[in-house]
This record gives structure tokens, sequence and C-alpha cells, in this order.
């Protein structure tokens, strides 16, 4: 699934790292989720959501895959 | 934000399980005086430790974690759950070919054949725990 994560996580100026840290999950985490390896939980997905103050349809493209 | 980890153990729940029982089972050869099983499980449990609390340092890769139950979030949980699923198909196929094989392999004359025992109880324990998950799986979700 595409999302916005990357682009959203950059415009920030954050690290995989530190946006991994505030979300209470590793690394490889939110790398699999912004290369589309990885589906988020629907938990996981609102906050990231939450975080970068967008909806989640706004940070993922349900339909591609 | 995100569910943060509700254990304050250096290493996970099963870890500590595995290491206690490790440790326990070194005490008793011990008390027991066979030294050689002694070394070989307080070897195994010091060593099942150390691999947990190498895979819990912040910067470890997502299979040393995985591959050391030692899970940080949702992904590591989804991994190992694949993997076990894995797991628990060969060793269902294993257990099949394992009870065939032993019962074509056994004479008529040793019939009810002692050594077939362990390979049907096996076969059917690993049968009754996948109902049982299937069952429990399907409730949950």
């Amino acid at each position: 699934m595409r999302s916005a994560v990357r682009e959203l996580r950059q415009a920030n100026g954050l690290s995989q790292e530190a946006l991994a840290r505030a979300l209470g999950v590793s690394r490889q985490t939110i790398n699999a989720i912004e290369t589309g390896r990885y589906d988020p939980s629907l938990r996981l997905a609102v906050h990231l959501a939450r975080h970068f103050g967008r909806t989640v349809e706004e940070m993922f493209d349900v339909d591609t895959e | 934000m995100s569910t943060p980890s509700r254990n304050r153990l250096p290493v996970s729940t099963t870890n500590v399980v595995l290491v206690a029982v490790l440790l326990a089972g070194a005490v008793v050869t011990a008390l027991d005086g066979s030294w050689r099983g002694t070394v070989l499980l307080a070897a195994l449990g010091i060593m099942v430790l150390a691999t947990a609390i190498y895979a819990r340092r912040p910067n470890s890769r997502d299979i040393t974690r995985v591959n050391a139950i030692e899970y940080r979030d949702e992904r590591d949980k989804r991994i190992a759950q694949v993997g076990f699923s894995v797991v628990g198909v060969v060793a269902l196929i294993l257990s099949a070919i394992e009870f065939v094989a032993v019962t074509a392999l056994t004479g008529p004359l040793d019939w009810p054949p002692a050594m077939q025992l362990l390979p049907a109880a096996q076969l059917f324990l690993l049968s009754l725990v996948w109902a049982v998950a299937n069952s429990v799986s399907a409730r949950r979700n």
C-alpha cells in the first residue's frame, strides 16, 4: 500500500529513527511502511495520521498495492 | 503515542520463563551429580539470556529481535506469526509422515507397536492444538 509517510516525515525534518521513537515502533517498521512492504494495523495508521495532523485517508492510498 | 511495552523486565516474559526453566534444570542436574547436563543447561540458559539482551538493543535488526523472541512492535509480532505458522505446518506434515512410516514399517507380529505411540500421540496433540487455535482465532477475528 502506498503512503505519504516518507514525504510528510521529510517535510517535518524527521529521521526514520525519530519518527519510530515517537510512535513506539522500530525504525525498520517505518522503513517497511514507507517502501510499501508493510501495511500497518489500523491503530498504527491512526497514530501515524494523528502525528502529522492528517486523516488516515490522506496518509494511505488503499487503492494501490 | 503508540502502544508502549508494559514489560519492565530486561528481556521478554517468554525468555524469562525459558531461562528460568533451563537454569532450574541445571540446578536439578547438579543436585543429581550429572555435571555434563548441568554445564549444558547452564550454558544454554546463559546463551538465551545473552541473545535476548543483545536483541533488545535500540538499534538491533528486526530479524535479530524476532529470532530472539524480543518483539518490539506489531510488525515484529506479525513476522514471528508467519514464522511460527510455517513451523506448525512443517511439524504437522513431518509428524504425519513419521506416523505413516512407523505404521508401515512395523511388522504384523509387533501389533500394537510401542514405537507407534509417540508419533501417534505427537500427531494427535498437534492436530488438537491446531483445531483449538483455529477455533480461538475464529472467535477473536
